[in-house]
């Protein structure tokens, strides 16, 4: 604001200036020397100051001419009527002046912001761009790195097969070595798969088939699983009475080494005598499966990094590779499910695993 | 007796052997293969009883060799698979696999495997009108069902799951392949109604409906209906 002010005083200053020159040299200049000077300045003063100083100069421009340099001087009146046309013409040149540089002046500002709006566009698009190909990327990587864990997966069971084989073989034929050799394989075979199941969960690379399944049908896969390998065992089940009917979103397969896993390491931990439970019931939106043992509880300090790898419950156990909760852990987060462990009361430990519920659409209900 | 003749299919020498000396102990005749193309000359010229194929073979992709053998109507297909995603079980059924055993297996499993699936093809005979499992009876004739001698009442699409089954006792049936059977391939979001059918056959059929022993879970798989031991 105060820069224009300025600019508008020394423009008129100069027009002033201008005038008094000409003025103290009046006798010997002709008409359009003054006009020509004159203009000049407002053309400077257009150029430099917008439409409305222009105007203001030209303005002033057109009355210093008339009265100064037309005959009578020192009045507004004009006396030739031939000087009505210089007159009238200073006038429309002066604000024909400032009408173009104005328009210019809009026109180029008009572009300016055109640019502007097409170079945060670019921007936009560039960082579009940017942010679609580091996902196309991480897809790409995500792919790479399962083939490799697949492949590394595939090139460790071909050996290990053969191995087993081998060894059964030998053991057939005697060799009670043998049979640690199967056993040791059999170890070997688990652990690289775990391994391999924690790298493809950290890089994201699991692929699971996540949809509606029934929870009778995997606690019932569960049990299967577990009593079948250990037929001692014995797991204590409570359904949710008040709904018989669940349908839990997960992939079948992967909810499944969870719940196996979790009730494998309570059955491992519950003191002779006393039942592992399984209890199944709905809360909100998710179904809620908790695994109690009477076991010795967990230590404090092992509660913290309990779901980091190679966390162990106890060196004694000697058959866990601490991969186990880690793994169940992310697998539970990576079906949209979540693994907890909750204090029991009167000793023991209770482990709770959470599935989001299915809701069952009418027809088969 | 005559043996069996089963053949081998697997380019990695070590596992052929393995295999080999594994189906020999348990009494029967071996021929091998390293490629999937021999395999199917020998599948015309040998005819052998049970063929057991490896699934990472050089020249073709195991999954045709499967289709292959099933549609040159070679005996059962017991595949070995290296890796344990659902989803390739559920394609090597749905191609025509009879079963599959995944890597590393233990020589005990195979020998089993093997031996269900020779079994099967020399009871051969179609599904019985009465079928005995524990002590569940099935009379799809008439149709009726009993468990402990008390009769169950089972509805239309039960008895037509358990004909299915029935038909292929002992043998993992997938999703769709159960859902074709019984409900057709015009019927939509069928899975679903699938899982609410088996829940409602265990409640009516099994001691412990959380414990099944007849109509058995094969995870992410499918089903199958077993005779228990």
């Amino acid at each position: 604001m105060r820069q224009r002010a300025l600019l508008a005083a020394a423009w008129v200053l100069a027009l002033a200036a201008a005038t008094a020159v000409q003025l103290a040299l009046r006798d010997t200049l002709d008409k359009a020397h003054v006009t020509v000077l004159l203009f000049l300045v407002v053309l400077g003063a257009s150029a430099t100051g917008g439409r409305s100083l222009g105007f203001l100069v030209s303005g002033l421009a057109f009355l210093a001419f008339d009265f100064f340099f037309l005959l009578p001087y020192n009045t507004l009146a004009v006396r030739d009527p031939r000087d009505w046309i210089v007159l009238a013409g200073f006038g429309v040149a002066a604000f024909l002046t400032g009408q173009l540089f104005h328009r210019v002046r809009r026109e180029a500002a008009e572009s300016q912001r055109r640019a502007e709006e097409l170079a945060a566009v670019l921007e936009e698009r560039a960082a579009l761009l940017e942010r679609s190909r580091a996902a196309e990327q991480a897809a790409v990587a995500a792919k790479a790195k399962d083939e490799v864990l697949a492949s590394l997966s595939h090139d460790l069971r071909t050996p290990i097969t053969a191995i087993r084989a081998l060894a059964h073989d030998l053991a057939a034929g005697g060799d009670d070595r043998a049979l640690g050799i199967e056993e040791e394989a059999d170890r070997l075979a688990r652990l690289a798969g775990n391994v391999l199941d924690l790298s493809r969960l950290e890089a994201g690379a699991m692929r699971l088939d996540v949809q509606p399944n029934e929870v009778e049908d995997l606690v019932g896969a569960a049990l299967h699983q577990l009593e079948g390998a250990h037929p001692g065992w014995q797991v204590a089940v409570a359904l949710d009475a008040a709904h018989p009917l669940l349908f839990v979103r997960c992939d079948f397969s992967q909810a499944l080494r969870v719940l196996v896993n979790l009730l494998d390491n309570a059955c491992r931990h519950a003191p002779p005598g006393t039942a592992v439970e399984l209890d199944v019931a709905r809360d909100g939106a998710t179904v809620r499966f908790r695994v109690s043992d009477r076991g010795p509880g967990l230590p404090a300090a092992l509660r913290e990094r309990l779901f980091g790898p190679y966390a162990r419950g106890d060196a004694t156990g000697g058959t866990g590779t601490g991969l186990g909760l880690s793994i169940a852990h992310r697998l539970a987060a990576a079906q949209g499910g979540s693994l907890a462990w909750v204090p029991r009361d009167g000793g023991g430990t209770t482990f709770e695993f959470r599935l989001p519920v299915a809701e069952l659409s009418p027809e088969d209900a | 007796m005559l043996q069996d003749l089963i053949l081998v299919v697997d380019d990695e020498a070590q596992i052929r052997r393995a295999v080999r000396r594994a189906l020999e102990g348990d009494g029967h005749r071996v021929h091998d293969a390293e490629s999937g193309q021999e395999a199917l000359d020998l599948a015309v010229t040998e005819r052998p009883a049970l063929v057991v194929l490896d699934l990472g073979l050089p020249d073709l992709p195991g999954i045709d060799v499967c289709r292959r053998l099933r549609a040159m109507g070679a005996g059962p297909i017991l595949v070995l698979s290296a890796r344990h995603d659902d989803a390739e079980k559920v394609a090597l059924l749905d191609a025509g696999a009879d079963d599959y055993v995944t890597k590393p297996f233990s020589t005990v499993e195979l020998q089993a495997r093997a031996r269900a699936l020779l079994r099967r093809v020399r009871r051969d005979d179609p599904a019985a009108s009465i079928l005995t499992l524990g002590d569940v009876v099935l009379d799809f004739q008439t149709p009726l069902a009993t468990r402990a001698g008390e009769p169950v009442h089972l509805t239309k699409t039960e008895w037509a799951l358990l004909r299915t089954m029935a038909a292929h006792l002992g043998r993992t049936l997938t999703h769709r392949q159960l859902w074709l059977a019984v409900w057709g391939p015009a019927h939509g979001d069928a899975a679903q109604h699938l899982r609410v059918h088996v829940r409602s056959i265990r409640r009516k059929l099994e001691a412990d409906a959380v414990r099944p022993v007849l109509l058995v879970t094969e995870p992410g798989v499918g089903y199958r209906l077993e005779k228990p031991a």
